[in-house]
């Protein structure tokens, strides 16, 4: 089986989240997937990117690691912040704060795009992990 | 607006937004036919910008968004709230 590996570290800083898009669009057109499933992998990886940012880790670094393995491209994104799946709930989008509301907002879009998303606590933060299939 | 909105971007959107409503203007157009991305913390400002508008019974109205867009507003609900044209003329018209 042959499997390919790619890995982006980008500071943690809001100007670096167009990389992580620019990443994971380039393999994902690489890889010939189409183009409605490449726009949903790239607002996958903004929002991990985002919830990363929001909790500021130590780190200072998002990590994303791709695999590519059996006509699909696994992303797991390293990030220090709180388990993106485990925030929120829609009844608080009422009072919520612009970007308290991003958050609830965030979690929904990457649950709906990527409904087997898993979360895996590391060191200190989260490992979010999602794939994608590629064709064959 | 032009190219991508996120968590580095959005605060632009939301200053716009804002002085727009502070001057007065409480009917209005966001035009997404130059915008190529866009993810929660842009949605985010646009809900807040809306709660702000509809503090002073204004409208906040978006145009020509990109499929990738039209869908996370859908899937986020928010195709609900705001109203969306295929045009800033057809926009416009709505509002007469």
């Amino acid at each position: 089986m042959e499997e390919d590996r790619f890995y982006l570290e980008i500071p943690l800083e809001p100007a670096f989240l167009v990389c992580a898009r620019l990443f994971a669009g380039s393999l994902a057109r690489f890889y010939e997937t189409d183009h409605d499933a490449t726009d949903d992998l790239k607002v996958a990886v903004s929002e991990a990117c985002t919830n990363a940012l929001a909790k500021k880790p130590d780190s200072g670094l998002i990590k994303i690691s791709v695999l590519r393995r059996d006509h699909e491209l696994v992303f797991e994104i390293e990030n220090g912040g709180a388990a993106i799946m485990e925030e929120s709930a829609s009844d608080q989008v009422e009072h919520a704060s612009t970007e308290e509301l991003a958050r609830i907002l965030g979690v929904e879009l990457i649950r709906s795009l990527f409904p087997d998303a898993s979360v895996r606590r590391n060191n200190g933060g989260h490992d979010l992990t999602f794939s994608l299939p590629t064709p064959a | 607006m032009k190219g991508e909105v996120d968590v580095y971007t959005a605060p632009r959107l939301r200053e716009e937004i804002l002085s727009q409503v502070d001057k007065g203007n409480h009917r209005i157009i966001v035009d997404l036919d130059e915008v190529d991305f866009m993810d929660s913390t842009g949605l985010a400002v646009l809900v807040g910008g809306l709660k702000r508008i509809k503090e002073h019974e204004g409208s906040l109205m978006l145009t020509r968004p990109k499929d990738s867009i039209v869908r996370i507003l859908s899937l986020t609900g928010l195709n609900k709230v705001f109203p969306v044209f295929e045009s800033v003329d057809e926009a416009i018209a709505s509002e007469k």
